[in-house]
Protein backbone atom coordinates (compact mmCIF):
# COMPACT_ATOMS: atom_id res chain seq x y z
CA UNK A 1 0.00 0.00 0.00
CA UNK A 2 1.59 3.50 -0.71
CA UNK A 3 0.25 6.13 1.46
CA UNK A 4 -1.01 9.58 0.05
CA UNK A 5 1.62 12.05 -1.54
CA UNK A 6 0.01 14.68 1.15
CA UNK A 7 0.19 12.90 3.49
CA UNK A 8 4.16 11.60 3.04
CA UNK A 9 4.75 15.63 3.51
CA UNK A 10 2.60 16.82 6.68
CA UNK A 11 4.86 13.98 8.42
CA UNK A 12 7.92 15.58 7.00
CA UNK A 13 7.00 19.21 7.89
CA UNK A 14 9.05 20.57 11.13
CA UNK A 15 7.18 22.39 13.59
CA UNK A 16 8.30 25.75 14.21
CA UNK A 17 7.52 28.23 17.06
CA UNK A 18 5.45 31.89 15.58
CA UNK A 19 8.16 34.49 16.56
CA UNK A 20 6.16 37.52 15.63
CA UNK A 21 3.92 37.88 18.24
CA UNK A 22 6.95 37.64 21.00
CA UNK A 23 8.57 40.30 18.52
CA UNK A 24 5.87 42.43 18.29
CA UNK A 25 5.76 42.33 22.31
CA UNK A 26 9.62 42.48 22.43
CA UNK A 27 9.52 46.13 20.06
CA UNK A 28 6.90 47.71 22.35
CA UNK A 29 8.93 47.01 25.70
CA UNK A 30 11.94 48.57 23.28
CA UNK A 31 10.15 51.19 22.45
CA UNK A 32 8.70 52.15 26.06
CA UNK A 33 11.86 51.88 27.94
CA UNK A 34 14.02 53.94 25.45
CA UNK A 35 11.52 56.35 26.17
CA UNK A 36 12.32 56.46 29.79
CA UNK A 37 15.84 55.17 29.89
CA UNK A 38 17.44 57.42 32.27
CA UNK A 39 21.53 57.01 30.48
CA UNK A 40 22.63 59.23 33.59
CA UNK A 41 22.40 58.05 37.06
CA UNK A 42 21.39 60.68 39.10
CA UNK A 43 20.35 60.43 43.04
CA UNK A 44 20.42 62.95 45.84
CA UNK A 45 21.80 63.41 49.50
CA UNK A 46 19.31 65.25 51.61
CA UNK A 47 19.97 67.29 54.54
CA UNK A 48 17.64 68.67 56.90
CA UNK A 49 16.42 72.86 58.26
CA UNK A 50 19.83 74.54 58.56
CA UNK A 51 20.78 74.53 62.85
CA UNK A 52 19.36 78.12 62.97
CA UNK A 53 16.21 77.25 61.51
CA UNK A 54 15.84 74.02 63.34
CA UNK A 55 16.64 76.05 66.74
CA UNK A 56 14.13 78.42 66.17
CA UNK A 57 10.91 75.31 65.03
CA UNK A 58 12.20 72.78 67.46
CA UNK A 59 13.09 73.76 70.90
CA UNK A 60 15.91 72.03 72.40
CA UNK A 61 15.91 68.92 74.02
CA UNK A 62 19.42 68.05 76.40
CA UNK A 63 18.43 64.97 77.52
CA UNK A 64 21.49 63.43 74.98
CA UNK A 65 25.08 63.57 76.05
CA UNK A 66 26.34 63.26 72.61
CA UNK A 67 26.17 65.49 69.05
CA UNK A 68 28.99 64.72 66.76
CA UNK A 69 29.88 68.10 65.23
CA UNK A 70 32.37 68.50 62.66
CA UNK A 71 33.95 71.27 61.53
CA UNK A 72 35.29 71.40 57.85
CA UNK A 73 38.46 73.53 56.14
CA UNK A 74 40.81 72.94 53.65
CA UNK A 75 43.22 72.08 56.05
CA UNK A 76 41.94 70.03 58.97
CA UNK A 77 38.65 68.21 59.94
CA UNK A 78 37.81 68.09 63.65
CA UNK A 79 35.65 65.55 65.20
CA UNK A 80 33.89 67.02 68.23
CA UNK A 81 31.09 66.55 70.88
CA UNK A 82 29.12 69.73 70.67
CA UNK A 83 27.65 68.65 74.11
CA UNK A 84 30.34 69.27 75.89
CA UNK A 85 32.59 71.30 73.52
CA UNK A 86 35.04 68.63 73.42
CA UNK A 87 37.25 67.85 70.88
CA UNK A 88 37.05 63.88 69.43
CA UNK A 89 39.82 63.64 67.35
CA UNK A 90 41.42 66.03 64.18
CA UNK A 91 42.67 64.51 60.46
CA UNK A 92 44.72 67.18 58.21
CA UNK A 93 43.25 67.23 54.94
CA UNK A 94 44.31 66.36 51.54
CA UNK A 95 41.10 65.86 49.22
CA UNK A 96 42.93 64.28 46.44
CA UNK A 97 44.08 61.25 48.38
CA UNK A 98 41.87 57.81 48.40
CA UNK A 99 44.17 57.07 52.12
CA UNK A 100 42.40 60.54 53.50
CA UNK A 101 38.63 59.02 52.63
CA UNK A 102 39.42 55.54 54.23
CA UNK A 103 40.44 57.64 57.64
CA UNK A 104 37.44 59.57 57.41
CA UNK A 105 35.25 56.85 57.12
CA UNK A 106 37.44 54.86 59.71
CA UNK A 107 36.99 57.70 62.54
CA UNK A 108 33.42 57.71 61.63
CA UNK A 109 33.00 54.45 62.09
CA UNK A 110 34.91 54.66 65.56
CA UNK A 111 32.34 57.33 66.39
CA UNK A 112 29.36 55.55 65.57
CA UNK A 113 30.74 52.35 67.42
CA UNK A 114 30.48 54.59 70.66
CA UNK A 115 27.06 56.09 69.91
CA UNK A 116 25.83 53.59 68.24
CA UNK A 117 21.63 55.51 68.73
CA UNK A 118 23.00 58.33 67.19
CA UNK A 119 22.15 59.29 63.48
CA UNK A 120 22.71 62.86 63.51
CA UNK A 121 25.48 65.23 62.40
CA UNK A 122 26.04 68.90 61.97
CA UNK A 123 28.43 70.08 59.28
CA UNK A 124 30.38 73.26 59.67
CA UNK A 125 32.37 73.83 57.01
CA UNK A 126 34.09 76.83 55.82
CA UNK A 127 33.26 79.16 53.05
CA UNK A 128 35.45 78.53 50.82
CA UNK A 129 35.20 74.04 50.68
CA UNK A 130 34.87 72.84 47.37
CA UNK A 131 31.35 71.65 47.03
CA UNK A 132 32.30 68.11 45.43
CA UNK A 133 35.20 67.23 48.54
CA UNK A 134 32.35 68.68 50.95
CA UNK A 135 30.14 65.74 48.84
CA UNK A 136 33.00 63.04 49.30
CA UNK A 137 32.93 64.20 52.55
CA UNK A 138 29.27 63.28 52.88
CA UNK A 139 29.53 60.31 51.54
CA UNK A 140 32.00 58.78 54.33
CA UNK A 141 29.71 59.92 57.08
CA UNK A 142 26.79 58.46 55.58
CA UNK A 143 27.61 54.92 55.23
CA UNK A 144 30.89 52.65 55.83
CA UNK A 145 33.02 52.43 53.34
CA UNK A 146 34.08 48.38 53.42
CA UNK A 147 31.03 45.90 52.17
CA UNK A 148 28.71 48.02 53.57
CA UNK A 149 25.15 46.81 54.20
CA UNK A 150 22.08 48.25 55.81
CA UNK A 151 23.08 47.70 59.42
CA UNK A 152 26.31 49.87 58.64
CA UNK A 153 24.32 53.32 58.05
CA UNK A 154 26.44 55.79 59.62
CA UNK A 155 25.27 59.24 60.12
CA UNK A 156 21.88 59.30 57.71
CA UNK A 157 20.90 63.27 59.10
CA UNK A 158 23.23 65.69 57.65
CA UNK A 159 22.42 69.41 59.47
CA UNK A 160 24.71 72.46 58.34
CA UNK A 161 24.94 75.04 61.36
CA UNK A 162 26.29 77.87 59.43
CA UNK B 1 -5.40 13.87 -18.75
CA UNK B 2 -5.66 14.18 -15.26
CA UNK B 3 -2.36 13.41 -14.30
CA UNK B 4 -0.57 16.09 -16.24
CA UNK B 5 -2.91 18.28 -14.56
CA UNK B 6 -1.46 17.09 -11.20
CA UNK B 7 2.08 17.60 -12.09
CA UNK B 8 1.88 20.89 -13.50
CA UNK B 9 -0.06 21.99 -10.34
CA UNK B 10 2.71 20.95 -8.29
CA UNK B 11 5.19 23.36 -9.87
CA UNK B 12 2.43 25.76 -9.25
CA UNK B 13 2.53 25.08 -5.41
CA UNK B 14 6.35 24.93 -5.63
CA UNK B 15 6.86 28.79 -6.71
CA UNK B 16 4.23 29.83 -4.39
CA UNK B 17 5.59 28.80 -1.38
CA UNK B 18 6.43 31.84 1.21
CA UNK B 19 9.74 33.16 1.33
CA UNK B 20 10.92 32.56 5.04
CA UNK B 21 12.73 35.46 6.78
CA UNK B 22 14.99 34.17 9.87
CA UNK B 23 14.11 36.08 12.54
CA UNK B 24 15.76 34.12 15.32
CA UNK B 25 18.67 36.38 14.97
CA UNK B 26 16.98 39.38 15.21
CA UNK B 27 15.39 38.01 18.07
CA UNK B 28 18.56 37.82 20.06
CA UNK B 29 19.89 41.13 19.62
CA UNK B 30 16.30 43.15 20.93
CA UNK B 31 16.67 40.38 23.45
CA UNK B 32 20.04 42.12 24.42
CA UNK B 33 19.10 45.28 23.80
CA UNK B 34 16.11 44.67 26.08
CA UNK B 35 18.57 43.12 28.64
CA UNK B 36 20.55 46.59 28.39
CA UNK B 37 17.46 49.19 28.71
CA UNK B 38 16.16 47.02 31.58
CA UNK B 39 19.17 47.33 33.71
CA UNK B 40 19.68 51.28 32.90
CA UNK B 41 15.83 51.62 33.92
CA UNK B 42 15.35 53.93 36.86
CA UNK B 43 12.47 53.34 39.51
CA UNK B 44 12.32 56.83 39.75
CA UNK B 45 9.49 59.05 38.08
CA UNK B 46 11.02 62.38 38.71
CA UNK B 47 12.98 63.75 35.92
CA UNK B 48 15.48 66.59 36.18
CA UNK B 49 16.45 68.86 33.60
CA UNK B 50 20.21 69.69 34.17
CA UNK B 51 21.34 73.30 32.43
CA UNK B 52 23.94 72.83 30.48
CA UNK B 53 27.67 73.34 31.83
CA UNK B 54 26.86 72.26 35.09
CA UNK B 55 29.00 69.03 36.31
CA UNK B 56 27.29 67.89 39.30
CA UNK B 57 29.26 66.23 41.92
CA UNK B 58 29.86 62.68 41.71
CA UNK B 59 28.94 60.28 44.71
CA UNK B 60 27.90 57.01 46.54
CA UNK B 61 24.80 57.89 47.21
CA UNK B 62 21.93 55.73 45.77
CA UNK B 63 19.06 57.66 47.43
CA UNK B 64 15.92 57.93 44.72
CA UNK B 65 15.37 61.69 43.55
CA UNK B 66 12.14 63.20 45.17
CA UNK B 67 10.13 65.96 43.17
CA UNK B 68 10.03 69.37 44.44
CA UNK B 69 11.51 72.91 43.36
CA UNK B 70 14.90 72.96 41.57
CA UNK B 71 17.69 75.22 42.02
CA UNK B 72 20.53 75.30 39.75
CA UNK B 73 23.94 76.99 40.06
CA UNK B 74 26.62 77.23 37.75
CA UNK B 75 30.36 77.46 37.65
CA UNK B 76 29.41 81.29 35.91
CA UNK B 77 27.89 81.62 39.12
CA UNK B 78 23.82 81.86 36.93
CA UNK B 79 20.95 80.93 39.67
CA UNK B 80 18.31 79.41 37.92
CA UNK B 81 15.00 78.61 39.89
CA UNK B 82 13.02 75.51 37.72
CA UNK B 83 14.99 76.47 34.88
CA UNK B 84 14.41 80.01 34.63
CA UNK B 85 17.45 82.63 35.11
CA UNK B 86 16.88 84.85 38.23
CA UNK B 87 19.96 86.15 38.86
CA UNK B 88 23.77 86.13 38.14
CA UNK B 89 27.05 86.95 39.96
CA UNK B 90 29.15 86.79 37.84
CA UNK B 91 30.14 90.43 37.91
CA UNK B 92 30.54 91.10 41.98
CA UNK B 93 30.78 87.00 43.00
CA UNK B 94 29.14 87.71 45.95
CA UNK B 95 25.73 87.95 47.11
CA UNK B 96 24.38 91.31 47.18
CA UNK B 97 20.85 92.45 48.53
CA UNK B 98 19.50 92.52 45.31
CA UNK B 99 20.53 89.22 44.09
CA UNK B 100 19.23 87.77 47.25
CA UNK B 101 15.92 89.44 46.92
CA UNK B 102 15.37 88.31 43.55
CA UNK B 103 16.04 84.52 44.11
CA UNK B 104 13.89 84.55 47.43
CA UNK B 105 11.13 85.94 45.93
CA UNK B 106 10.57 83.62 43.21
CA UNK B 107 11.14 80.78 45.53
CA UNK B 108 8.36 82.26 48.09
CA UNK B 109 5.85 82.46 44.85
CA UNK B 110 6.90 78.95 43.58
CA UNK B 111 6.19 77.96 46.86
CA UNK B 112 2.42 79.44 47.54
CA UNK B 113 1.58 78.00 44.08
CA UNK B 114 2.71 74.82 45.35
CA UNK B 115 1.28 75.46 48.67
CA UNK B 116 -2.25 76.26 47.20
CA UNK B 117 -1.70 73.30 45.02
CA UNK B 118 -1.31 70.84 48.29
CA UNK B 119 -4.76 72.10 49.66
CA UNK B 120 -6.47 70.30 46.69
CA UNK B 121 -3.90 67.66 46.14
CA UNK B 122 -2.58 65.08 49.10
CA UNK B 123 0.13 63.66 47.09
CA UNK B 124 1.99 67.08 46.70
CA UNK B 125 2.59 67.13 50.74
CA UNK B 126 6.26 66.68 50.56
CA UNK B 127 7.06 68.41 47.21
CA UNK B 128 5.96 71.96 48.87
CA UNK B 129 8.69 71.45 50.91
CA UNK B 130 11.79 70.14 48.68
CA UNK B 131 14.27 71.86 47.01
CA UNK B 132 16.29 70.36 44.77
CA UNK B 133 20.00 71.54 44.69
CA UNK B 134 21.45 71.01 41.07
CA UNK B 135 24.98 72.76 41.08
CA UNK B 136 28.44 72.76 39.65
CA UNK B 137 30.83 70.42 41.22
CA UNK B 138 33.60 73.23 41.30
CA UNK B 139 31.70 76.11 43.58
CA UNK B 140 32.41 76.86 47.26
CA UNK B 141 29.96 76.15 50.24
CA UNK B 142 29.31 79.94 50.71
CA UNK B 143 27.45 79.85 47.55
CA UNK B 144 25.80 76.69 48.50
CA UNK B 145 25.44 78.51 52.29
CA UNK B 146 23.58 81.37 50.70
CA UNK B 147 21.11 79.62 48.85
CA UNK B 148 19.87 77.24 51.56
CA UNK B 149 19.47 80.32 54.02
CA UNK B 150 17.32 81.68 51.15
CA UNK B 151 15.45 78.95 50.83
CA UNK B 152 14.79 78.53 54.34
CA UNK B 153 13.57 82.28 54.73
CA UNK B 154 11.02 81.09 51.36
CA UNK B 155 9.69 78.40 53.93
CA UNK B 156 11.43 75.35 52.50
CA UNK B 157 12.40 72.65 54.92
CA UNK B 158 14.42 69.39 53.13
CA UNK B 159 17.25 70.45 50.89
CA UNK B 160 18.57 67.29 48.12
CA UNK B 161 21.72 67.43 46.90
CA UNK B 162 21.37 66.23 43.59
CA UNK B 163 24.59 64.12 42.40
CA UNK B 164 25.74 61.63 39.98
CA UNK B 165 25.14 57.80 40.90
CA UNK B 166 28.53 55.25 40.70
Amino acid sequence: MYSLPSARRKKKKVSRIDLIPILDVVFVLIFFLLFSVQLIHVFEIGTDLPVFKLEQTQPKKDKKKFELKIFVDNSRIRFTNSKNQQLISSINVDWDDKDFLTKINEEVVKIKKENPEETRVVLTPKKDVNYQNLVKFMDQLRSKKTNPTKADKLFEQIIFEN
Amino acid sequence: MIGKRFIRNRKRRAKKEMFDLELNSLLDILVILLVFLLKNYSISEVQLKINQGIRIPDSVSKSLIEKGVTLQLNKDLEVYVDEKLITSLKKSGVWNFSNKVKVRNELLSLKQNLEKIKMEEKGLKDMADVVNFIMDKDIDYQHINQLMKISTDAGFEQFKFIVLGG
